[in-house]
């Protein structure tokens, strides 16, 4: 399938200030995440794709439409933006049901898709009486997600949508997530808890500075990133002798044994090579292992070599 | 609701002239206009204010038909009050016994309707402009509905206030009291309506092409 958002020499200045900087790249179908420290640029490239802002300059589109005041296209869009401000006097029913009929669903329909949103995203029945106002930060996400979905869109855009909420509120969330992404949703979701999108999501977007720094899927990325190394720890009985081992068979950028002792940190030159040959030199070795971990595959990792 | 009450506290039994200038200058020439401002005026304001716009505009409608839609609904809104306040204005002219209550409440109440539809509008353009949109208001009511309004040549069609006299003017003890002819009121409603029409374009207009960001917003 082609890319859900395409997004051309875009640029995004507010006053002197530059959200985005002259961005080209394209966002895939799928879940998708969005990467980037706070000022990265995050919330504006997901403003102008929602249809909230216009580009400065260049141009972004979705499923091959300008968004800006696009109805049909904003039909295919659902939004769930970072901020929690809600209208305080409304409870989660009536809110949606409102947003529901400016979405053009029908009264009892909107009523009913709302109840079920609500079930969906796994918000308790018994809060669904109270006004928006007294709910905390965590029922608050879960409405936002809800009312995103109203219009049963194909592409679900969600700004921090794991702010304040506790580890069992993020794993319902992943859940719920996945369960859309299952059912076909295109999901773009921006995040700086590394960790969490990384167990979501297939591709990423790195923004920094309102630049985008990198693209593509883990590895995609690792392959592009320039000096980027692959990095295991080896825990064995001789650490010493499988780095001479591994070093002189020149698949090695570097090693480092830790000074506990049977611990060697490893920076692998070639990591397809390293992983043919891996086996072969470590049953020559006759060295014992008894851990390895792959420090270097986390997004985390990625991250920082590419921001750094 | 405090209108009526106060009117009925403060009006004497049987003294038509202060019914009159209640209702006349006060309420049709005062309140009205300024609660018009107040609630449209707030319509988009407070979304932007309260950050939940993005809510709004994400929807798949256009800019301009969210625009009117919320204004259909902040109008529905005045005329409930308008009438509730028309007919309570009756009540306390009942009570005090102004022989002129019941003929003069049709009039306020139409222009009421009239007030609610072009104060709304010119109330919600004053709001897109700016966040402070009763000050905006009350600058342009005293230089366009109470300066301009006054000088004695056409210009003082420009006055909204002017034609919703014309239209209370219809009522005899008003045309007396206040030496107002009631001949241009039905121009007067024409000009009413037209610059409603206009109002909600303008604004219309306006809320398609501008941004809105909260953060940017609160130091305007």
């Amino acid at each position: 399938m082609s890319a859900i958002v395409q997004v051309r020499e875009l640029s995004r200045w507010y006053g002197i200030v530059m959200g985005l900087n002259h961005v080209s790249f394209e966002i895939g179908p799928g879940l998708v995440g969005l990467v980037g420290p706070n000022g990265a640029g995050k919330s504006t490239l997901i403003q102008i794709i929602t249809g909230q802002f216009r580009p400065s300059s260049g141009t972004l589109t979705v499923f091959g439409e300008v968004p800006w005041n696009n109805p049909r296209l904003l039909r295919r869009i659902g939004y769930c933006p970072e901020r929690e401000s809600l209208p305080r006097d409304l409870g989660p029913v009536d809110w949606l049901h409102g947003l529901g009929r400016l979405s053009g669903l029908r009264g009892t329909e909107a009523r009913a898709r709302a109840e079920r949103l609500l079930a969906k995203v796994r918000l308790p029945r018994e809060h669904w009486a109270k006004r928006l106002s007294q709910y905390s930060k965590g029922m608050r996400q879960r409405v936002k997600l809800a009312q995103a979905l109203l219009h049963d869109p194909e592409f679900l855009v969600l700004d921090e949508p794991m702010n304040g909420l506790d580890p069992l509120g993020r794993q319902e969330m992943a859940h719920v997530l996945k369960e859309l992404a299952a059912g076909g949703t295109h999901i773009l979701i921006s995040s700086h808890i590394l960790a969490e999108l990384e167990a979501l999501c297939r591709e990423f977007v790195i923004l920094n500075w309102g630049r985008v720094l990198a693209s593509g899927t883990r590895d995609t990325l690792r392959t592009d990133v320039q000096g980027w190394s692959e990095q295991l720890q080896v825990r064995c009985d001789q650490p010493e002798k499988l780095a001479r081992v591994l070093f002189d068979a020149g698949v090695l950028r570097g090693f480092q044994l830790a000074p506990e002792g049977d611990w060697l940190h490893l920076e692998v030159r070639d990591p397809e090579v390293f992983y043919q040959r891996w086996l072969e030199l470590l049953l020559a070795s006759g060295v014992v292992v008894g851990e390895i971990r792959s420090e270097s595959r986390s997004l985390r990792q990625i991250f920082d070599k590419v921001t750094a | 609701m405090a209108n009526p009450l106060l009117a009925w506290l403060s009006l004497p039994d049987g003294e038509s002239t202060g019914f009159l200038h209640w209702n006349v200058h006060l309420y049709v020439g005062l309140l009205m206009p300024l609660y018009c401002l107040v609630v449209c005026g707030a319509m988009i304001r407070d979304e932007v204010q309260d950050d939940t716009l993005a809510f709004l505009v994400t929807r798949p409608l256009t800019r301009a038909r969210l625009y009117l839609g919320k204004y259909v609904c902040q109008l529905a809104w005045l005329q409930f009050v308008f009438l509730v306040n028309g007919l309570l204005l009756l009540g306390v002219g009942l009570l005090r016994d102004i022989p002129e209550a019941p003929s003069l409440a049709g009039r306020v109440l139409l222009a009421g309707v009239l007030a609610a539809l072009v104060y709304g509008a010119l109330g919600g353009v004053f709001g897109l402009l700016t966040r402070r949109y009763i000050v905006l208001g009350l600058v342009y009511g005293f230089i366009v509905e109470v300066g301009i309004g006054h000088i004695p040549t056409n210009i003082n069609s420009l006055s909204m206030l002017r034609h919703l006299q014309d239209l209370l003017a219809g009522h005899p003890a008003v045309r007396d009291r206040y030496e107002w002819s009631a001949d241009g009121s039905g121009t007067g409603v024409l000009i009413l309506l037209g610059t409603t029409v206009a109002a909600l374009v303008l604004g219309a207009v306006l809320f398609t092409w501008r941004e809105f960001h909260a953060s940017h917003e609160a130091l305007k």
